[in-house]
């Protein structure tokens, strides 16, 4: 049985993009950014011992934006650096941002290439959790993603240059829970956005095909996968 | 302060890989023709992306984490405020492990 497509999902029409948009996005976003430093100094120090300049440290943060990544290739760092090696790493383990935001379309399309292509640079898990609850729930302001965006660059750039600098860190980051906020968060939205009934069938089968693609297969296929097959399976109910 | 060429030239490779598929799906999507599936499809990535961020790292963090999780999940239903819930999430999961 069809299912009535969702009535506050944002059409391509009336979407804006505003300094406002773009200031509410990076306020709105400051509370995750500072969940997103404490991962950021530890990458910071990590670089440090592989033996990455200040600036190579810096550098990387900001162009390459994307922690998961970065922290894989500083296991990977050995001198002389594998450059293939952390470059293909890099890649696969962001290809789950391939499916993310193509789903950012309504607000992107709208805007223009400039606006959407400048945006997506500043597109991390974070920012695109906090941006895409905030289209679901009828936000018209494409701005805030570029704004969520730049409140996650420039946390995350600041703490990996504190952590490079200083070579500090909170005492035991497991012992006082910190290593939860990641999921805290994806946890929070993912309850703000329950819908309703038909959320059950394309959450379960993301979640059944994303716990078994976690036993089985390495780094993050089972993001891909379990988004994949969740989302999937939900167009297939509502549109067959 | 210096920057290694080898170095520099990994960075730059990771940069421009990572960028690649940060607009790589929005450029294909693009150009696809608009249709009911491909809406519905976009409509249900988030939530389907959500369940499978949160549900394997709970299952690995084990009973902290779940007793987190229900913080969260409680704060977030009854508040709805986020970092009202982070807090309650973060002191369950340092509770459980004190216990």
């Amino acid at each position: 049985m069809p299912e009535a497509p969702v009535p506050d999902y944002p059409r391509t029409q009336g979407v804006r993009f505003t300094a406002a948009g773009l200031r509410a996005g990076y306020v709105r976003t400051i509370p995750v950014g500072l969940g997103v430093s404490l991962f950021g100094i530890v990458f910071g120090l990590v670089a440090g011992q592989k033996g990455l300049s200040v600036l190579e440290t810096g550098l990387m943060s900001a162009l390459v934006f994307a922690g998961a990544s970065q922290m894989l290739a500083m296991e990977l760092w050995t001198s002389p650096v594998p450059v293939l090696t952390v470059a293909i790493a890099a890649l696969v383990i962001n290809l789950r941002y391939f499916m993310m935001n193509a789903a950012l379309m309504p607000w992107l399309q709208p805007v223009g290439p400039l606006r959407a292509y400048g945006s997506l640079f500043f597109t991390a898990d974070e920012n695109w959790a906090v941006s895409v609850a905030e289209m679901r729930s009828g936000g018209r302001d494409a701005g805030f993603l570029l704004g969520s965006g730049l409140a996650i660059w420039t946390f995350w750039l600041t703490a990996t240059l504190i952590g490079r600098t200083t070579g500090t860190i909170i005492a035991d980051p497991e012992r006082v829970g910190v290593d939860f906020v990641g999921t805290a968060v994806f946890t929070f939205l993912l309850v703000r956005m329950h819908q309703g009934k038909g959320d059950w069938l394309p959450w379960t089968v993301a979640g059944v095909t994303a716990v078994t693609a976690a036993e089985f297969l390495p780094g993050f296929w089972y993001l891909i996968l379990g988004g994949l097959a969740g989302s999937i399976a939900g167009a297939l109910r509502d549109v067959r | 302060m210096s920057v290694d060429p080898t170095t520099l030239l990994a960075i730059l490779l990771m940069a421009a890989g990572t960028y690649g598929v940060r607009a790589g799906g929005y450029f294909l999507i693009q150009r696809l023709a608009p249709s009911p599936f491909l809406e519905a499809w976009m409509r249900h990535v988030p939530g389907a992306m959500f369940v499978a961020l949160v549900l394997p790292a709970i299952l690995k963090g084990g009973l902290p984490f779940a007793a987190g999780a229900i913080a969260v999940l409680l704060a977030a239903r009854l508040k709805g405020n986020l970092i009202l819930s982070l807090v309650l999430g973060v002191a369950a999961v340092a509770a459980a492990r004190a216990f």
